[in-house]
């Protein structure tokens, strides 16, 4: 799997929604299960996914899809 | 009334997120402006959020009489033209974006308005009835915790007595108002001359933080999945030095956890206190002295100043041992009238007197320290909602399913009889939405029949383990 890839799946797991609204648009509370809760189950599965340990301040500020891939950056994972 | 009559006039008593800062002498008269609007005793729908329009409605509706109900501005239409169906209420505070085709506007606040309701009808509503809250969340069940202002007060003023809240205090808005947790914290605070930061961000969102920061909060609530936010994000990262004090309620957060969270909290002189309460006492029964918290992690403490709690066996009879489990019962001024089912039940008296059996299993230790063994009955908290299982399982059967229900403090799983109509996505996001509980919390366990005892009888313990 590419790293897109991956990175979708953990957005489609976490918050059972196809793979098309996955853009710029997507982002938090735009749906109910992107609350609180599930950011937290999102940033759970992409830690375990791409095997990091976020920071504070990528989780609290990882407001949107689109923001996620610039957030994964400082982890050296590059979101083609 | 409850908001402070002892302040200053001139001390802060809310900074909104957008920065705007407003004294008791600000809110005091934009309350009396808003009482104008409203005349005689009519229930009022406010649908709103923490900002200052929805504090602003929600005082000057209990203070001049009227009979609010608290709901959610994320409340789904459906269910809150349910509730008008249901209770009819003359006047709706909600956004002026919302539907409001029957509704006329009285006068609008920011983004909300004050609406007139057509299908408001002249109700009978007990003289003692100030204020309706939802006994969970954020769901449309027409179940109501009938309050009094007496109950308000009471509670208030014992919370901030046992958490010392003086006018140097500054809560953060880390729970909704409508929740009965996060409203004690706005009457607690309002009451003792303390100051609010409303806010709507999540601890998930920078913002929440940011706002922490600048505007030098000290004090923070929060609900078991709160604090598993705040171990996830890190205690020691989290820029909080303005903080003194903690407070956890809305269910059992495990004693590890508590054990932690103090220990990382102690090294920052924050205090942290342990609450337990329910809706139905307004909002709190016991609390937890923080100097006891290393003794006793897994304890819920003692009663509030003005309260009393004790253990009843299954017959009503007092057990006076030690480490016996019985059903605890509290009593005190903040125990509510009782519930409301229905239009009628708002003219009904006080049933309760004062006593609320809790429905929880409880022991004292030989200090008297209260600890929460289980439930007399089919209900769980997960994320600070109280939700019975039995009224899952007739959600689920409405919809043409057979099914049975069980969970912990964690999750809650859905045991279902396999049908060719069933989607396990659809149905998990439509329990989601009529609960108001994320979705990762629900499982569904599709099964070909329930498993029985050799009486018949449901096979619970088998289900609990099942999945």
């Amino acid at each position: 799997m590419t790293n897109r890839e991956k990175y979708n799946k953990a957005f489609i797991d976490c918050f059972s929604v196809s793979e098309e609204v996955l853009n710029e648009e997507f982002v938090y509370q735009c749906i109910p299960a992107w609350d609180s809760v599930g950011h937290m189950g999102m940033i759970a599965a992409l830690e375990d996914t791409f095997d990091i340990m976020m920071d504070i301040d990528d989780i609290v500020d990882f407001a949107s899809y689109t923001v996620g891939i610039e957030k994964l950056k400082n982890y050296d994972i590059e979101i083609e | 009334m409850f908001i402070s009559n002892v302040g200053n006039l001139n001390d802060i008593a809310i900074i909104e997120s957008n920065g705007s800062i407003l004294t008791y002498a600000d809110l005091y008269k934009n309350v009396s402006e808003f009482k104008t609007f409203f005349d005689g005793k009519h229930l009022v729908f406010i649908v709103g959020e923490n900002n200052f329009a929805t504090i602003v409605c929600y005082l000057s509706a209990v203070e001049s009489g009227m009979v609010p109900l608290l709901l959610s501005s994320m409340i789904n239409q459906n269910q809150l033209n349910n509730l008008i169906d249901v209770y009819k209420p003359k006047y709706i505070f909600q956004k002026e974006s919302r539907p409001s085709n029957d509704l006329n506007l009285l006068s609008s606040f920011g983004e909300y308005g004050l609406f007139i309701g057509s299908k408001s009808k002249s109700i009978k509503l007990h003289p003692n009835l100030a204020l309706l809250l939802t006994t969970s969340g954020s769901t449309g069940s027409p179940k109501l915790v009938k309050l009094t202002k007496r109950n308000l007060i009471s509670n208030a003023k014992s919370i901030s007595k046992y958490l010392d809240i003086n006018s140097d205090d500054r809560a953060i808005t880390s729970l909704p108002y409508n929740y009965s947790y996060g409203l004690s914290v706005i009457n607690s605070h309002l009451s003792s001359g303390g100051s609010l930061v409303l806010t709507n961000s999540s601890m998930m969102e920078g913002n929440f933080w940011r706002l922490v920061k600048k505007y030098s909060v000290t004090s923070f609530a929060g609900v078991p999945y709160n604090y598993e936010m705040i171990l996830r994000l890190g205690v020691d990262k989290l820029e909080i030095s303005s903080i003194n004090k903690m407070t956890q309620a809305g269910g059992r957060l495990d004693f590890n956890k508590i054990e932690k969270i103090n220990n990382s909290l102690k090294s920052k002189n924050i205090k942290f206190y342990i609450m337990y309460g329910q809706t139905e006492a307004t909002a709190r029964m016991s609390y937890l002295p923080p100097k006891d918290i290393e003794r006793k992690p897994d304890s819920i403490g003692i009663a509030i100043p003005n309260g009393k709690l004790w253990i009843e066996n299954k017959n009503g009879e007092l057990i006076d041992q030690v480490n016996s489990v019985g059903e605890l019962i509290y009593s005190g001024e903040n125990v509510s009238m009782g519930y409301a089912n229905s239009i009628n039940d708002l003219e009904l008296g006080d049933i309760n007197k004062g006593v609320l059996q809790t429905g929880d299993l409880a022991k004292f230790d030989s200090e008297g320290y209260f600890y929460i063994e289980g439930s007399t009955n089919r209900f769980i908290k997960i994320y600070g909602n109280r939700i019975s299982l039995d009224s899952l399982e007739k959600i689920v059967s409405n919809k043409g399913f057979e099914s049975l229900v069980t969970g912990d403090d964690n999750k809650i799983v859905i045991h279902i009889i396999n049908h060719p109509n069933l989607s396990q996505d659809s149905l998990r996001s439509e329990i989601s939405e009529v609960i108001g509980i994320n979705h990762v919390a629900i499982k569904i366990n599709v099964i070909s029949e329930f498993p029985r005892l050799d009486n018949g009888k449901i096979d619970y313990k088998f289900l609990n383990n099942s999945k």
